[in-house]
């Protein structure tokens, strides 16, 4: 897995003695499924997935962009982090937000994190698989 | 382009107090160690999700959200649903997060890849590592 330096600088300890800590904590444990092969429940289509899903993919679908969902800890309305496959189990994770600050603006994050990737790998495209399998070698389809 | 060593978690010591987010963040290590463990002995096992609701009397509800994320089990909920799919029980180990990582991180984004390819160009990314 790769991470923009944004969000290197939330998920590094030490984390504070906050809510906002605990999050970033939370955060840390979530990406680490992604760099250790482990298992996540991963969402392919955006209007239809479990509240519990840890991976989901995001629209435009054309875009291969893709949302870590942070749903811990269960008292606060969790992170979403926004990234796209670079290769097969090979995640790049650009931006990152509070659920309750993106809010309703959801379609807007997403351009955002496009725009990294642009900024960052074009002409570039992120990598495009035909099924989950071709994304992740374990993964739960939820 | 730097490179710095991996930031592990301080070993507490004396009586000062953990931080919330120190804390949170073993918690959730632990919480997702031990979902990686269940779905993994889940997946291996060919039993359907019906089944295994059936042999703990729970519904099959609960059962999918078990399975679907991470989730703050109880140690006997936990060691009866491993038990329940394949006949295993748990065993414990404990480790410690290790200094000797490297991380390379990610130019700004005005900074073009040499060769235009994530893949290529990995080598300018951040590269997260868990102890």
């Amino acid at each position: 897995m790769y991470v923009s330096p944004e969000i290197m600088a939330v998920i590094t300890p030490p984390f504070a003695d906050t809510v906002d800590g605990e999050r970033m904590g939370e955060f840390r444990a979530w990406l680490e499924p992604f760099i250790l092969g482990g298992e996540l429940s991963v969402a392919e289509n955006p209007d239809n997935k479990p509240p519990e899903t840890m991976l989901a993919r995001v629209h435009p679908v054309e875009k291969e962009f893709w949302a870590i969902r942070v749903t811990d800890p269960d008292t606060t309305p969790g992170v979403r982090s926004f990234g796209a496959f670079s290769a097969k189990d090979e995640f790049v994770a650009l931006t990152w937000e509070k659920r309750e600050v993106i809010d309703e603006n959801f379609d807007e994050e997403v351009e955002t994190a496009i725009e990294a990737w642009t900024a960052y790998f074009d002409p570039e495209n992120p990598y495009q698989g035909n099924n989950l399998n071709d994304y992740l070698t374990i993964c739960r389809a939820v | 382009m730097t490179i710095s060593p991996f930031v592990a978690l301080f070993k507490p010591t004396g009586s000062a107090k953990l931080s919330r987010g120190t804390l949170g963040y073993v918690c959730a290590r632990a919480r997702q160690r031990a979902y990686d463990l269940l779905v993994s002995e889940f997946r291996k096992s060919g039993l359907s999700q019906a089944d295994l609701a059936s042999r703990l009397g729970k519904a099959p509800e609960l059962i999918c959200r078990w399975l679907n994320r991470p989730s703050n089990l109880e140690l006997d909920t936990l060691s009866a649903t491993v038990f329940a799919i394949n006949g295993g029980v748990l065993t414990f180990g404990v480790s410690h997060p290790v200094r000797n990582r490297i991380e390379v991180s990610l130019p700004p984004p005005d900074i073009k890849l040499a060769q235009n390819s994530a893949k290529t160009g990995s080598s300018y990314v951040r590269e997260l590592l868990v102890a």
